[in-house]
């Protein structure tokens, strides 16, 4: 028995990596068999998640509004080009650029007042000055009033974003609001973006199409 | 010397830890595989965006669609031996409507996985066929105007296990 010793030492060794070995396995199969209770992915089906399946649906609505014609101005005009021409405005002149540091896309965020003020100072004419206000205030309006007609559903809201305004579209109606307010009034937990990007001389900016889908009554 | 009985009782643990490695695998695995995976709904989508973005380009419905023996899986490359051949386990139906008039249609063969979809919605049964219906507007220029059509698509799918080519 004492030249045994060596061999009884490692027999007792697998005897207890048995053991351990055995209750890995052990909750290895438990681990296994609460996943196959609990987790989504073993329910047998791989789902969407719901914006993963509209945010292709939702660039090709974009699409669809970006190339939808309007009365603009007293003519005929695409969403994208009223944008663009009531944007490109602001980038030909550098005074606005400075205003919002050469991010276009926060020009939403600069008052009436701060606008004016630049404008003022651009033209010597005070009444030159408030003539071209007014009417990039009716630009404004106008496409306001083009995507109010628009992004109208009963089931969908909108959130509406490029440097002019920012809001959401409900039911025919506008709230002027930022996103994070407008994250607040929606219901739901998936919310489908699609953005395209604008260019004019070398300064770009953003336009926003974020789309949620009410979950209350008959839309549910 | 005599180290005989010795190894004989480190031999018998041994075949224990192997045997308990092997069912620990033998147990993974057929785990892993007694799982199925259902696509149906994701593959329904996938070709629902496919046939959108194929009759669609840059939001305007492709005036293709109008020309005299249009074939949408031709056009859009989509495997039309699938959708036609007995027993076929794959749906897809496309629909163009002008101010809620029906100007384009294509239906596929098997007009009861469609049945079978739109039941489902209504009475609960084992295992109903999934699919997508997809619902989009899209913008077609006419004699120099821009107008919106409503595109309606739908694919259903019963098929499992199977790996089908679409295109």
């Amino acid at each position: 028995m004492i030249n045994k010793n060596a061999q009884v030492g490692s027999t007792v060794t697998w005897m207890a990596a048995f053991v351990v070995i055995f209750f890995l396995l052990i909750l290895y199969f438990v681990g296994v068999g609460f996943l196959a209770g609990t987790a989504k992915i073993f329910k047998n089906e791989v789902r969407y998640i719901e914006s993963d399946i509209n945010s292709l649906a939702s660039q090709r609505s974009m699409l669809v509004l970006l190339n939808s014609e309007f009365n603009f101005l007293g003519s005929k005009s695409s969403v994208r080009n009223a944008i663009e021409e009531s944007v490109n405005f602001y980038i030909d002149d550098d005074l606005y650029l400075k205003l919002v540091s050469y991010n276009l896309d926060e020009l939403s965020n600069v008052d009436m007042s701060r606008k004016s003020e630049v404008l003022l100072s651009v033209f010597s004419d005070s009444d030159e000055a408030v003539r071209i206000q007014n009417e990039n205030l009716e630009k404004e309006a106008e496409l306001r009033n083009f995507l109010m007609e628009e992004l109208n559903d009963e089931c969908y809201s909108y959130f509406f974003k490029f440097p002019l305004f920012e809001g959401s579209f409900f039911k025919g109606e506008y709230t002027d609001v930022n996103y994070d307010s407008y994250k607040l009034t929606i219901y739901v937990d998936s919310l489908s973006k699609s953005f395209v990007d604008f260019e004019y001389k070398g300064v770009s900016y953003k336009v926003k199409l974020y789309k949620a889908k009410s979950i209350a009554g008959d839309c549910k | 010397m005599n180290k005989v009985g010795g190894e004989k009782i480190l031999s018998i643990w041994w075949f224990f830890v192997l045997a308990l490695v092997s069912a620990g695998v033998v147990g993974g695995v057929f785990l892993f595989y007694s799982f199925d995976l259902d696509v149906r709904e994701v593959e329904s989508g996938i070709m629902v965006n496919r046939v959108y973005d194929c009759i669609g380009s840059n939001g305007f419905l492709r005036e293709d669609v109008f020309l005299d023996g249009f074939d949408i899986y031709e056009y859009c490359d989509i495997n039309k031996e699938l959708f036609y051949k007995n027993g076929s386990e794959v749906y897809l139906e496309v629909e163009v409507f002008d101010l809620g008039e029906l100007v384009f249609s294509n239906y596929s063969r098997n007009n009861d996985l469609k049945k079978s979809y739109d039941i489902s919605s209504e009475v609960e049964f084992k295992d109903p066929p999934k699919g997508f219906l997809g619902s989009e507007v899209f913008l077609y220029r006419e004699d120099g105007e821009i107008k919106n059509m409503d595109v309606k698509v739908v694919f259903v799918s019963d098929q499992k296990g199977e790996s089908l080519h679409f295109t």
